[in-house]
């Protein structure tokens, strides 16, 4: 038992499940349009509890790679827009990204979608991967993206200093209301003490 | 003395050359980074870099001493600490 705790991991994501209360569109989004095998759907009297959970179906898409995307749909429930539909940046935060291995399934991707009616966003080029966006008939933010380099123990390690300035500079609640350049010089000093500290003594 | 630390990857190098080529800019590499020290503000001009606005307003990613003045689309300028 010892043995499988010191080299307990997990295994990539399973699944990740969102509510609906579009299940039609939702199928013949994601099981036409972006190609997902259906793998299973559960449908059951609530939970069997009695405190008014409601009945549901609880449907799953192979994802690629092993993973999921299940969405539930409660029957009877009134839709919750605010759950779903959130505007602006916190919309686009919280999203599901997919990967495509070359630009030109990228393209492809973007063309096929649009032929369905789906809007997409042009590629966008980000540091290390470039992406194309478009939104589920949920509301839900979608992206596809492919990686223009491998990230590299050098990455690794950049981020560990920047979550290292991140939790000083932030916390939780950012109680002290600092901004990012604060976390910026925080992050300077850490580089200088990590890269340059022999050049600094 | 603004200092600016740039991560030494691909997506930056740009700005990294640019800052070579900077009067009074002197730049140092170790571990990945590049270490840019100047006696003046540090002006990165993002025409010179050529680089995409995603990737351009991540340009203080690896860090600072100092205090950004100007952080534009067009430009990024570090000046001294206020204190």
């Amino acid at each position: 038992m010892s043995d499988l705790n010191s080299t307990l991991h997990l295994h990539g994501v399973h699944h990740t499940a969102f509510p609906t209360w579009k299940p039609k569109s939702t199928v013949e989004f994601y099981r036409d349009g972006l190609g997902l095998k259906l793998l299973h759907a559960i449908t059951a009297r609530g939970w069997g509890r009695k405190d008014g959970h409601p009945d549901f179906l609880h449907f799953f898409f192979d994802a690629g790679n092993g993973a999921a995307i299940a969405f539930f749909y409660y029957v009877g429930t009134e839709p919750r827009p605010d759950l779903i539909k959130i505007k602006g940046y916190l919309g686009v935060a919280r999203h599901t990204a997919w990967a495509a291995h070359s630009e030109a399934e990228l393209i492809a991707w973007q063309k096929r979608l649009e032929a369905t009616g789906c809007k997409v966003t042009p590629v966008v080029t980000h540091e290390t991967l470039e992406s194309i966006y478009f939104i589920d008939p949920n509301g839900y933010n979608l992206e596809i993206s492919r990686s223009l380099r491998p990230l590299t123990a050098q990455d690794n390690r950049d981020a560990e200093l920047t979550i290292e300035a991140m939790i000083a500079t932030f916390g939780d609640d950012n109680p002290d209301k600092r901004s990012i350049d604060d976390m910026w010089r925080a992050k300077g000093q850490l580089v200088a003490r990590h890269a340059f500290a022999a050049a600094a003594e | 003395m603004p200092t600016l630390y740039l991560l030494d990857v691909p997506e930056f190098r740009p700005a990294a050359a640019a800052l070579e080529r900077a009067p009074g800019c002197r730049l140092s590499r170790a571990k990945g980074y590049v270490r840019v020290e100047s006696d003046r503000d540090i002006v990165v001009e993002r025409k010179a870099t050529n680089m995409n606005e995603a990737v351009w307003f991540g340009l203080t990613t690896a860090g600072f001493d100092g205090e950004i003045a100007e952080f534009t689309s067009d430009r990024l300028r570090i000046g001294p600490s206020a204190g």
